[in-house]
């Protein structure tokens, strides 16, 4: 009896786990994705080399010849055009023949396009101004009628110009395997080009709404501005019945497809040797698929090369009979023929694995993760960040996932510390000591990574810095040695030349605080840890002396969104003011190469101006960013600290995309170098067109960079970085430059605020 | 058939109990005892430290605030949503028709998502939000609502317009419970309408009371969503609960702290149960 | 008749402070962005002067909700991970707690009553205190980020067990006692006594365990990790204030399933909150 009943609860209970069981698998798919990574050792992988390409070139186009050898165009340094072969040794090139000597590159005449077809000829499309319409001096705002040319060159580099009847801008251009060329001009559908008229034909039927489109095989796959992707017979031009795995898997990728710039295209299609074979590839890696089949299979994994590099741009893509791969690709330095080969004897997926947290996503990161799986194709970095744009977590709720991560023993081996809460962590032992990193780590600035230092230990090496500066007359500069006088020299100024800015007129009482706060805010916590408010209020007091409400113009904030907010601590911004005698002192931080480049470029032109870093209350501060910390509890410490360790390298820190200064300070001399003379800037408000101004940049004096660096080697007190202190701080100053509140009761306020957060 | 009677009547019903009892073991009991567990040793380290988290809790000025304020909020939310609730109950009782749809009118607000309910929040009590522009139609001061002490008080309206409906019934079923007998025998004896409530509705609600009172409380543990929806980790400190506590020590890894203060806590609860158990069952 | 007035007054005010919300959101996921920015930008977005009252639209329109049901596929992967998340904790529920509850009611094992202090103890624990333990537990289960976790945690909440214990609890001993004496087995009693007459106590349970879980929100927010698994309760503040339209109209929705099942359930509830209240 008892055992029945026994029994029967126990079924009943069976059955209703079991219920329950098929209500979670639903949703729990992706536990077993992770699962099969275990099975250990697999063995092979395609690897990634980069093939030298000549020096200073930059690479148009590549197509693999119909004997297998790879063809690229190229420009030089001196601005002529060459196409050339790459040898059997698969290193070194070989002349195939120059393109016309009047093709060489000028301010006026460029070589825009060249599409090179498998049977040895090519196409290119020449620009150049119209007729003798040269341009009016002075109105730089027009620029002058350019007119393109289009050319036929056959296999020994001879051109004859095609009548081309389309005079459109040409979007893309690729030759089928049949030796035709099929382009795609503005405001015209994908055309196939007669190289004796000079018509269009139209090459597949019904797809006005094409945004570009690949060839692969006998098939045409456009991309339309749904993100469709539609194939055609190649030779019919007859839209053939959708690939449903293809355009999912493509999809589900989570790759955009849409177009951002007219030279790299976030798809690439290419065929194989086998009929039906497909290949494709995006940043997420490189995929194989047989037409109309049912399996995409990933064949190169992007995200353990530069394919998954946010820097890198995809132009074009061979499969060789061979079973390799070519890419053409180019990143913010220079063209890049990538080769894939298949090594048998490396691991199908990496051996070791190290978690990297990061709170807020940044580029540069990324681009390094990239940099350095390339060359550790042992190591696989895994890079989770918490707060996305598309997960809409709250930082706080992203801390506390990332806390219970570690609590529970499988918490990231590399922390980035930026926003998390250091001295909490730091306390319960949970950060590694990076003394010895640091110390080995060659041409660091010291200074900056010293100043991290607590109880003779470095918990986080910060890799990228920004530096509080002010630029104004050389007069007014040498007054300003703190607050108070740059408080005093603004009203000065203001009062001497009323039309000239203090303050840049689009930033509210909140973003002018955000820029004096780096130069300001070691000053305000006393050494028991609460807030002193005297300092703060001080604060308050002469930003209020600083702000001008009336001289604010309120721009719309939508139309900015939330970036504007994060970068309101630049000076970039102003830069350009001074340049053109708009604003008569400038204050913020500064952030990249180019903002230098703008600064060098202003005391260069115009006399009489000069820059120093800002002593706001407290002296030789800066902004420590990127605060890479390892954890105490990783099971990879030593592979963690090697990752670390590179990160400080030159190579790495040469990695730019805005996130701040490199704290190597070989890194940044390259940067400087890299400064392109020349480069013509610009801003203004759509509504004003008077508002606009534009500087030419030239590249800084050796001098002006030795002049910056060895500012940057005396700082040595890193500004507050706790984003709930940064937070109450900025709140306040709305209300108090607003009137709402005097100085002392925002002060108050703070300390109240913050005093409660210190308490916990 | 003779043999069942032989159970003994001490283990009946166990059996029906005994699944849940599993799975409430493992997933809430043993959790608790792992809290229980934590707040005698150190955050990261694992390492007995005895009561020092209990000191430090009790010395620390955010769990004080945090205690106070959330005792000062059960203090006069629960009183008030009771005696609210009770003068709705017995205005209802009174009329006899429309009770039906006054009913379904005041338990909506049950059905409102939080984040629904935190969208009217901003749009009510924001600096330019409702209450600012009657205010300042009235010539009264305006202000940031959420920013000033009145932030306590917005968060006791925001539980009493939840669960004045969930409390009405309840104090509705315990009128019905009474006898009408009880009523008309007053009555008889010339008692007035004040004299039959304090002599006969009061103390024949006295036994729903208690219950009405654990739920209350039960219920206002769920404020806590809108608060931290609306003010974040950090509201204005009339308003800063225990709950935001826990939630930033938790963020800050400090799960010593955590634990200590959680058990302390339950501690509380757990008294006030009993209380409540005893004056319920007694 | 002026004494009913009287009453009648208050009543009504509050009843409409009450339901006035419904009002302001579907009037609000009636309106254009334009009407939006005009009448709440005070609030949602820096524009000057003050919130005025949304009573109707002024120009009724359906793009917020075209808006949010054409180029939102989220909103409905969402809505569906909530029907499968209060499908799963329903049923679970149903399963363990409605027996535990008649056991609780009619049984006589020993440490009954210390038992159900702990089950009424740890009903009132707020999440907060036990989310650590709770993550440390399902991250061994391997549960974490999945649906199932969330689902096991949620079906042995003790909440319903002490809702319907007061139902189970007023079935009158006789009955059970007649029914023992006729032969039936302690689960035919269950089955045949009890939950028909506790049926009403298990359809408030799950019409109050509705309400609470189509609105969850933290501990989604702390176990599931892949927003491609977050409820609907989770969409909503997620939704930027620059979207404020859209928010109104994934209210309103994500509030129909509530208001349906709430007026469905509405006798039931009130006898069920009701029952709880009873002492017999």
């Amino acid at each position: 009896m008892r055992v029945r009943k026994i029994m029967s609860i126990v079924l009943a209970a069976v059955l209703s786990l079991g219920i329950l069981a098929g209500c979670g698998q639903a949703g729990g798919g992706n536990e077993d994705e992770k699962g099969s990574g275990d099975t250990d050792t697999a063995k092979g992988r395609y690897l990634e080399t980069d093939i030298q390409l000549l020096e200073n070139t930059s690479v148009y186009s590549m197509v693999k010849l119909e004997d297998g050898t790879i063809r690229i165009a190229s420009r030089d340094q001196e601005g002529r055009q060459s196409v050339w072969d790459l040898k059997e040794d698969g290193s070194t090139w070989e002349k195939v023949y120059d393109m016309p000597g009047e093709w060489k590159q000028t301010d006026t005449f460029f070589v825009t396009h060249v599409s090179l077809s498998p049977k040895g000829d090519a196409f290119a499309v020449t620009s150049q101004p119209a007729g003798q319409s040269q341009e009016a001096d002075g109105d730089m705002l027009e620029a002058p009628q350019m007119e393109d040319h289009y050319y036929h060159l056959d296999g020994k580099g001879k051109a004859t110009e095609v009548p081309l009847q389309v005079k459109e801008y040409p979007y893309f251009m690729q030759y089928t395997k049949d030796g035709e060329l099929v382009a795609q001009f503005q405001n015209t559908p994908v055309s196939v080009v007669d190289m004796e008229t000079g018509e269009l034909t139209d090459k597949v039927s019904g797809a006005e709404d094409t945004v570009y489109f690949g060839i692969a095989g006998d098939t045409i796959y456009t991309v339309d501005h749904d993100g469709q992707i539609l194939p055609f017979d190649l030779h019919t031009g007859e839209p053939l019945a959708k690939d449903e795995n293809l355009s999912d898997t493509i999809t589900q990728s989570g790759v955009g497809l849409d177009l951002h710039t007219l030279q790299t295209m976030p798809l690439l299609f290419a065929g194989g040797k086998e009929e039906q074979e497909v290949f494709y590839c995006t940043s997420k890696g490189l995929y194989r698929h047989i037409k109309d089949g049912d399996v995409t299979e990933l064949v190169i994994d992007g995200s353990l090369n530069s394919l998954g590099n946010p820097d890198t741009g995809l132009i074009s893509l061979e499969a060789t009979d061979n079973d390799e791969f070519y890419i053409l690709g180019v990143d913010s330095q220079s063209s890049k023929l990538l080769h894939y080969t298949y090594s048998k004897d490396t691991a199908t997926v990496p051996e070791t694995e190290l978690k990297a947290w990061a709170l807020y996503d940044n580029s540069e990161l990324i681009q390094n993760i990239s940099q350095y799986q390339k060359e550790n194709t042992d190591v696989y970095v895994d890079l989770e960040v918490g707060v996305t744009e598309e997960n809409g977590v709250t930082a706080s709720d992203a801390l506390k996932n990332l806390g219970t991560e570690i609590m529970a023993g499988n918490g990231p081996d590399v922390l980035v510390l930026d926003g998390l809460p250091v001295d909490h962590y730091v306390e319960k032992g949970l950060l590694e000591d990076l003394s010895n990193v640091a110390q080995d780590a060659e041409d660091l600035f010291t200074n900056l990574v010293s100043a991290m230092e607590r109880d003779g230990k470095i918990y986080g090496i910060p890799l990228r810095f920004s530096i509080p500066l002010v630029e104004a007359d050389v007069q007014s500069l040498e007054k300003i040695q703190d607050l108070r006088s740059l408080a005093d020299t603004a009203e000065g100024l203001k009062a001497s030349d009323p039309d000239k800015y203090v303050c840049d007129p689009y930033y509210d009482g909140t973003m002018v605080a955000a820029q004096l706060y780096d130069a300001c805010s070691a000053a305000w916590v006393k050494e028991d840890g609460s807030i002193d408010t005297e300092s703060l209020q001080g604060f308050y007091t002469q930003l209020a002396r600083i702000y001008d409400p009336e001289g604010f113009v309120d721009v719309d904030v939508y139309a900015f969104g939330e970036g504007y907010q994060k970068y309101t601590s630049s000076i970039g911004g102003d830069l350009l003011q001074m340049y053109c005698d708009r604003s008569a002192l400038n204050f913020g931080n500064i952030w990249s190469d180019a903002e230098l480049a703008q600064l060098a470029t202003t005391l260069a032109d115009k006399g009489g101006i000069g820059y120093k870093p800002l002593t706001g209350q407290a002296a030789h501060t800066f902004l420590p960013k990127l605060m890479t910390g390892v954890s105490s509890k990783s099971k990879a410490k030593e592979e963690a600290k090697e990752f670390v360790r590179f990160l400080l390298t030159e190579k790495a820190q040469t990695a730019n995309q805005g996130g701040g200064l490199p704290v190597n300070e070989r890194a940044l001399q390259s940067q400087m170098d890299r400064i392109q003379e020349g480069t013509t800037i610009g801003s203004g408000m759509s509504n004003d067109p008077d508002s606009y101004v534009e500087m030419t940049i030239k590249k800084p004096s050796p001098e002006a960079v030795g002049q910056f660096i060895s500012y940057v080697k005396e700082a040595d007190t890193p500004a507050l970085t706790d984003e709930i202190i940064r937070d109450a701080v900025l709140s306040q100053a709305g209300d108090c430059l607003d009137g709402k509140i005097t100085p002392e009761e925002a002060a108050q306020a703070v300390r109240d605020k913050v005093d409660l957060y210190l308490a916990e | 058939m003779i043999e069942r009677k032989k159970i003994p009547r001490g283990q009946t019903g166990f059996l029906f109990v005994l699944p849940s009892l599993v799975g409430v073991t493992l997933f809430i009991l043993i959790p608790f005892v792992d809290v229980v567990r934590r707040s005698f040793v150190g955050a990261a380290s694992g390492i007995w430290v005895g009561l020092a988290n209990y000191q430090t809790v009790f010395s620390n000025r955010a769990f004080r605030l945090a205690a106070g304020n959330t005792l000062r909020f059960e203090g006069v939310c629960i009183p008030l949503l009771l005696v609210l609730s009770l003068a709705a109950a017995l205005l209802l009782d009174s009329l006899k028709d429309h009770v039906q749809f006054f009913k379904g009118c005041f338990l909506i607000p049950m059905a409102i998502p939080v984040a629904s309910a935190v969208l009217l929040w901003k749009v009510l009590f924001h600096e330019r939000g409702l209450l600012s522009g009657l205010m300042h139609m009235l010539h009264l001061p305006e202000a940031d609502w959420m920013g000033t002490s009145w932030a306590f008080w917005i968060l006791v309206v925001s539980y009493i317009w939840k669960n004045l409906g969930y409390d009405m019934v309840l104090w509705l079923a315990g009128l019905s419970g009474i006898s009408p007998s009880l009523y008309e025998a007053a009555q008889v004896d010339g008692a007035g309408r004040g004299q039959c409530f304090i002599y006969i509705t009061l103390p024949g609600l006295l036994p729903s009371l208690f219950t009405i009172s654990v739920l209350s409380v039960l219920n206002s543990f769920k404020v806590f969503r809108e608060a931290y929806l609306v003010a974040g980790d950090y509201p204005h400190e009339s308003m800063y609960l225990l709950q935001h506590l826990f939630n930033n020590w938790y963020r800050d890894l400090s799960m010593d702290k955590m634990a200590a203060g959680a058990v302390v806590h339950a501690g509380a609860i757990f008294l006030l149960v009993l209380f409540l158990q005893r004056k319920w069952e007694g | 008749m002026i004494w009913k007035k009287m009453v009648m007054f208050p009543l009504a005010l509050l009843a409409f402070a009450a339901v006035y919300p419904i009002c302001f959101l579907l009037a609000g996921s009636l309106m254009g962005s334009g009407e939006i920015k005009e009448s709440l930008g005070a609030a949602l977005g820096g524009s000057a002067g003050y919130v005025q009252i949304p009573w109707l639209p002024r120009y009724p329109t359906l793009v917020s909700y075209v808006e949010l049901l054409l180029d939102s596929p989220e909103f409905f992967v969402m809505f569906w991970n909530s029907v499968k998340l209060v499908a799963g904790i329903l049923l679970g529920q149903l399963a363990f707690g409605v027996p535990a509850a008649w056991g609780f009611a009619k049984g006589t094992f020993p440490f009954r009553k210390a038992l159900f202090t702990v089950y009424i103890l740890l009903m009132m624990m707020p999440f907060q205190v036990l989310m650590l333990s709770d993550h440390l537990l399902l991250d061994r289960l391997h549960l974490l980020d999945t649906h199932m976790g969330l689902i096991l945690l949620s079906v042995f909440s003790t909440f319903p067990v002490f809702i319907m214990y007061r139902f189970f609890d007023g079935v009158p001993d006789a009955l059970v006692e007649a029914a023992r004496l006729d032969g039936a087995s302690q689960w035919q009693i269950f089955f045949y006594v009890g939950l028909p007459l506790g049926s009403p106590g298990v359809i408030s349970a799950m019409v109050l365990g509705f309400l609470e879980y189509w609105n969850l929100m933290e501990p989604p927010m702390t176990f599931l990790k892949s927003k491609e698994l977050w409820p609907l309760s989770l969409y909503l503040p997620a939704i930027g204030l620059d979207r404020a339209k859209v928010a109104f109209a994934a209210s309103v929705l994500a509030l129909i399933p509530a208001i349906f099942v709430f007026l469905a359930g509405q006798d039931h509830l009130e006898k069920g909150i009701a029952a709880a209240a009873v002492k017999e």
